[in-house]
């Protein structure tokens, strides 16, 4: 048994669905088929037994009339020659009896008694008979027919229907049980396909060896799952690379904003705060001097005939100057709190916190030194020559001005100092 | 004396003639005559005929009287109340008086000399009564109906004297009977 179900397990892998359902149908047609033949052959047994019955009825009909005369005319000699004849004649009539009116056995074909013969109405046959003259009943005639030909009809007919059917149910049975396992092969195909995860790449299912459509199915779906694992490996490293170039092209952005913004905020030439950032930072140092109660000094200076410069040694050189003077401004400004801007041309703001008035103006003599120091400007073998600066002091102390108040106060000493006639320090309180 | 032997002789030969006449008469045969005889008148076109009774007519010499009585008994016999609701009802005579059958529906002729027979054949031809003889020899001579005694037995049919006389019969009787034909016996 469990050879043959493997059998049938490996026929069923092979062969294709197309070629199961042909199979399905022919099966089903032979069931119809064979539904039909045994209808068609119980027909045909019907109008055998119909015409069988006829043949009787005419043999019984005919002989019928004869023996009721040969009785009436009393002609028992020649009714029984009659009765062997026709016995004789007709082989299929196992047999005849005749019986007088009072049921007493007057002719019988056959010493022996047919017994529980079945009284199949193909097989049997009886007719009273009568006077032709008087109609007076004179007994009945009895015939028995052979019933081997109806019997071996009936048992052949039943013997192949119940083969065919046997065989039938057997192949459906087959049929059905290879079906219920294709179902169940596919459910099981489903459920792995459903629970399929494309993350993980993880699909319950081994390569098959089948060779019809649901192997071919199977195989197509384990395929495919390769490739949405190396499509998703290919997702994953193209997410990472792309979040590597996000996160580059964010840094490289924060910088250029950064860049902007020291772009909008300091003078690219000095690199020193320029007159926006002033603004905006003394604005705030007003309000941190005011809340703090603190002294807030500012100085504006500027360097004296710088048109001379440009004019007489080009822009270039002009502006060169205005770097090395920059410079010199960072070098003697040291503390974080101060702040240094240029405030447009050749002026520059200097803005000291805690700081009076005296050490501002110390600083600025600081800064003279410095440029005393510095000697003679020269800008590639240009000889521009020495460089003085112009210095207007202002200190006061916060919630008597506004910023703009405070940076026309030293403009107002810077012009006193330039009036005074340059390289000189004035202050304005 | 001498006188008287020649007498006796001459009345036993007389005697002796007329015995084999009645010894061929057979109680059996008889019998079945007496079945037959008024079935066969229905049986035929003569029950067009019957009236309130079936007449047959019984002929035959004298010496068969006896069996002529025999006859009538035997069909009395089978046939107590009659047949069909119909009376039976026969005539007996000799062949000088065939007349007297003419109103009969069937004419049952014993063995009689030839003229005799083939005068009262004749006759009842002409009443279009079926002739029916106790011997079948008689068919020859223009009798239409007999008996066949051999294996069997059965009725004995002349059908061209039949269809001459325009006697017809039921096909089953036809069936049940052997036709006879001239010059076979």
């Amino acid at each position: 048994m469990r050879q043959v179900l493997a059998l049938i397990r490996k026929i069923n892998e092979t062969i294709t669905i197309e070629s199961k359902v042909i199979i399905g149908i022919v099966i089903f047609t032979i069931l119809v088929i064979s539904l039909d033949r045994y209808q068609l052959y119980t027909n045909i047994i019907t109008e055998f037994q119909k015409a069988k019955k006829a043949q009787h009825e005419l043999l019984i009909n005919t002989i019928a009339p004869i023996i009721s005369l040969n009785i009436s005319l009393g002609l028992d000699k020649s009714n029984r020659d009659y009765l062997d004849h026709i016995a004789e004649q007709n082989s299929n009539v196992k047999l005849l009896v005749v019986t007088s009116a009072q049921d007493k056995i007057i002719y019988s074909s056959s010493s022996k008694e047919m017994g529980e013969h079945i009284h199949y109405m193909t097989n049997y046959a009886k007719k009273e008979l009568f006077d032709t003259v008087t109609q007076e009943r004179l007994g009945q005639i009895d015939i028995h027919f052979d019933s081997q030909e109806y019997s071996k009809m009936i048992r052949k007919n039943i013997f192949s229907t119940i083969f065919m059917i046997m065989l039938i149910v057997t192949l459906l049975s087959i049929f059905i049980y290879i079906l219920k396992k294709e179902f169940k092969y596919l459910a099981t195909l489903s459920d792995s396909v459903l629970n399929y995860d494309p993350s993980e790449n993880r699909l319950n299912l081994a390569p098959t060896t089948r060779k019809d459509e649901v192997g071919i199915i199977h195989n197509a779906i384990l395929s495919m799952s390769i490739k949405i694992g190396n499509y998703t490996q290919l997702l994953k490293e193209v997410n990472i690379s792309l979040e590597e170039k996000v996160k580059e092209r964010t840094q490289e952005l924060e910088e250029a904003n950064k860049k902007l913004e020291h772009l909008a905020l300091n003078d690219p030439l000095t690199q020193l705060p320029n007159r926006r950032h002033l603004e905006s930072y003394t604005h705030k140092s007003l309000s941190f001097a005011k809340r703090q109660k603190s002294l807030f000094s500012l100085v504006m200076c500027d360097i004296d005939h710088f048109k001379l410069v440009n004019d007489n040694h080009g822009h270039i050189s002009g502006d060169f100057v205005l770097q090395e003077l920059a410079k010199i401004l960072k070098s003697v400004v040291k503390r974080d709190i101060d702040f240094i801007a240029r405030y447009g041309g050749e002026e520059f703001v200097l803005l000291f916190h805690d700081t009076t008035l005296e050490d501002s103006v110390k600083i600025c003599k600081n800064i003279q030194k410095k440029l005393l120091d510095y000697g003679e400007f020269v800008y590639e073998e240009n000889v521009i020559g020495k460089i003085t600066m112009s210095f207007g002091v202002t200190s006061l102390v916060p919630d008597s001005e506004t910023i703009e108040e405070i940076i026309e106060l030293a403009d107002i000493a810077l012009y006193k100092a330039k009036e005074d006639g340059r390289d000189c320090i004035r202050v304005n309180t | 004396m001498k006188y008287l032997n020649r007498v006796l002789l001459a009345l036993l030969l007389i005697f002796e003639v007329n015995s084999l006449h009645a010894s061929s008469i057979d109680d059996d045969t008889l019998e079945i005559y007496s079945k037959i005889l008024p079935r066969l008148i229905f049986m035929s076109s003569q029950k067009e005929k019957i009236d309130k009774s079936l007449q047959i007519c019984i002929l035959r010499d004298d010496i068969d009287e006896n069996s002529a009585l025999t006859l009538i008994e035997k069909v009395t016999s089978h046939y107590p109340k009659g047949i069909k609701k119909y009376n039976i009802e026969f005539v007996q005579s000799n062949y000088t008086n065939v007349t007297l059958c003419k109103q009969t529906q069937l004419a049952f002729m014993f063995t009689s000399d030839h003229k005799s027979f083939s005068d009262a054949i004749k006759s009842l031809n002409n009443y279009k009564v079926i002739t029916m003889s106790y011997d079948p020899k008689w068919l020859e001579y223009g009798v239409e109906t007999s008996l066949f005694i051999g294996r069997r037995v059965m009725p004995y049919l002349n059908m061209k004297a039949l269809q001459k006389n325009g006697i017809e019969f039921d096909n089953i009787l036809l069936r049940v009977s052997k036709i006879y034909q001239e010059g076979v016996q």
